[in-house]
């Protein structure tokens, strides 16, 4: 190998060494705020939405997506919206157990996320609202987690235009058959 | 002289090419300010250019073969007047950066790129002639519109997370309703109104909400509609408000976000006011009007008020039954994507271009779009021509939507 091949190399490891190391990095409110800024910019939508707090939390909405920051679990919650006032569904538990089999057997279904039930600053009702939601405690590339946070998007849109419904329709139906 | 297959090749290209001149009138010269720039001259073109195919379709009728070639020549000339109007309005929008007149350059130059086509095709005496153009005309704007929301472009300015009053309920004299005001009535200046129901109205895209405003024609906005559809038809109008960011971040978002966003205070107003009409028993009518992109909003809210009633223990069946009793009027806005249940009637101005360009955004999401899709009926499908010069004319709620449904339905007495 010549001198100029090592030399490629060498810069071509150390690069690869560096973005490695940036993404796995541990999610520190600094880290977590350029990367909602920056989604929001990708996304063309500015970050007037986003409230940051002395502590270092951080919440709100940008281009469609909510985030939440708790820097002293060091974690970033990314949430997609599927139906608002859904304490109905907390009050039943058929329901929310068959959403949680299905985000446990079948994440592709979810895109890896989890269904949740939660009241957010930014929800326009006194109801929670029925969340699709993903954890980040470490940082990754940004193409990769915009990607993410595109498909979590999409998906929650997916079950609020029909997934939910037929997932919940024949646990409704059953009910009434068992009447 | 020439066989069937020529004729209805000929009628089709000057049926395509009336299409694309529309376009090119309208959606084509959205100009938008591009129209201001060229001004008196545009205008006595685009007259030269509309004559140009009333006389193709006249000498089609005649079924000559001097009828084709004077078609070609048309064309010819239509397409220069086409590259001469789209320089024009590529160097403005170059120079104002206004992305609506981009859309508008691209698209005059696909209509006219199809002009020519039909028309070469005619002359030659081709059998058949795609009937699909106005369509693909349609969808090459709104793939021009999608295009604007490219980041590349950096033409949209950044959209604002919160917009005030966004999802309020309107109610008479262009203030917040509160339970104890009525909505906007019909103006009966000497007698009573003689209310007939309650219509909910959803506004489009760059929508004003002159607050407070006594007289609702001093500006144009939601109230003015409110007050133009309380007049057309007797009804009590409410409204819903969907706050605007100015035209071009609105058509950004109504376009953009088709397929990934059910979230704005407009979805949860509307959405609440009819899960709390259908979930009574028995479940309460409830009728909605929605215009551009308040018919997405509508969209959102239905599927959000099917997810309520699944949630409360209706069976899907049942929720789509209890939602018979909501009756959505949708002008200018999309024609597919409505969820099943309710019963929908669509008016759609063959001259706006807002429609094509919602639909050619919805094909790029087709499980997102048709995954509950009602089938509307033909007969409840309304379509009509209304060229303006002005190039969001064919668009607008207040001089083309409310006068067609008067046009249709005629003007009824609402006052005593």
């Amino acid at each position: 190998m010549t001198r100029r091949t090592y030399l490629i190399v060498a810069v071509t490891l150390g690069l690869m060494a560096s973005s490695c190391a940036e993404e796995g990095k541990i999610m520190d409110s600094a880290t977590a705020y350029k990367l909602v800024t920056d989604w929001a910019r990708v996304e063309k939508e500015d970050t007037s939405g986003i409230e940051r707090e002395a502590n270092g939390d951080f919440y709100g909405k940008a281009a469609v997506l909510g985030f939440q920051f708790d820097n002293a679990r060091q974690n970033l919650v990314v949430r997609g919206r599927i139906m608002i006032d859904a304490d109905k569904l907390s009050k039943t538990q058929d329901m929310m157990q068959e959403l949680h089999r299905i985000a446990r057997e079948e994440p592709d279904r979810v895109v890896h996320a989890q269904f949740e039930i939660v009241r957010m600053p930014w929800d326009t009702g006194e109801q929670p609202t029925l969340y699709l939601r993903r954890d980040y405690k470490t940082s990754e590339s940004e193409s990769k987690l915009f990607d993410e946070w595109r498909k979590l998007r999409e998906m929650a849109y997916l079950w609020h235009r029909t997934y939910f419904r037929q997932a919940i329709g024949p646990i409704v139906e059953r009910r009434s058959k068992a009447k | 002289m020439f066989g069937d297959a020529f004729y209805a090749a000929l009628d089709g290209a000057t049926n395509a090419a009336k299409s694309a001149m529309a376009l090119i009138v309208t959606g084509g010269k959205k100009l938008v300010a591009g129209a201001e720039a060229v001004g008196a001259e545009v205008v006595q073109d685009v007259k030269i250019a509309v004559n140009a195919v009333v006389k193709a379709e006249q000498w089609a009728e005649k079924k000559t073969i001097e009828a084709a070639k004077w078609a070609e020549k048309q064309t010819v000339r239509a397409e220069k007047w086409a590259e001469k109007k789209t320089i024009q309005a590529a160097k403005w929008a170059e120079k104002e950066a206004v992305a609506v007149a981009v859309a508008s350059a691209e698209a005059a130059v696909v209509a006219f790129d199809a002009v020519k086509t039909v028309f070469s095709e005619v002359v030659a005496g081709a059998a058949s002639v795609p009937c699909t153009v106005e369509n693909a005309l349609i969808y090459d704007l709104a793939t021009a519109l999608a295009i604007l929301g490219r980041p590349a472009h950096g033409l949209f300015p950044k959209k604002p997370a919160n917009l005030p009053h966004d999802g309020e309920i309107v109610g008479a004299g262009c203030k917040a309703k509160d339970p104890n005001s009525t909505g906007v009535l019909p103006q009966c200046p000497n007698g009573k109104p003689r209310i007939s129901g309650t219509i909910t109205y959803v506004n489009g895209i760059n929508t004003q909400y002159p607050t407070g405003k006594a007289d609702p024609f001093d500006q144009d906005g939601i109230c003015k509609s409110m007050q133009l559809l309380a007049n057309a038809t007797c009804a009590q109008v409410i409204g819903v408000y969907n706050a605007t960011g100015g035209m071009a971040r609105d058509l950004e978002q109504c376009l953009t976000n088709i397929a990934k966003n059910s979230d704005s205070g407009a979805v949860d107003t509307l959405s609440r006011s009819m899960f709390a009409a259908v979930s009574q028993d028995p479940p309460q009518d409830m009728t909605v009007y929605a215009h551009s992109q308040g018919g997405l909003i509508t969209q959102e809210a239905l599927a959000d008020v099917k997810n309520q009633l699944v949630a409360s223990g209706s069976s899907p069946a049942d929720a789509e039954a209890r939602m018979q009793h909501l009756s959505i009027k949708s002008f200018g806005t999309a024609e597919e994507g409505w969820p099943a249940g309710p019963n929908y009637e669509q008016f759609t101005n063959l001259a706006d271009p807002v429609p094509g360009a919602i639909s050619g955004a919805q094909l790029g999401y087709p499980s997102q779009t048709f995954s509950d899709n009602a089938n509307i009926p033909n007969a409840d499908r309304h379509y009509f021509l209304s060229p303006h010069y002005n190039p969001i004319g064919p668009h607008s709620i207040d001089n083309v939507y409310i006068k067609q449904i008067i046009a249709e339905k005629g003007q009824p007495c609402c006052c005593d």
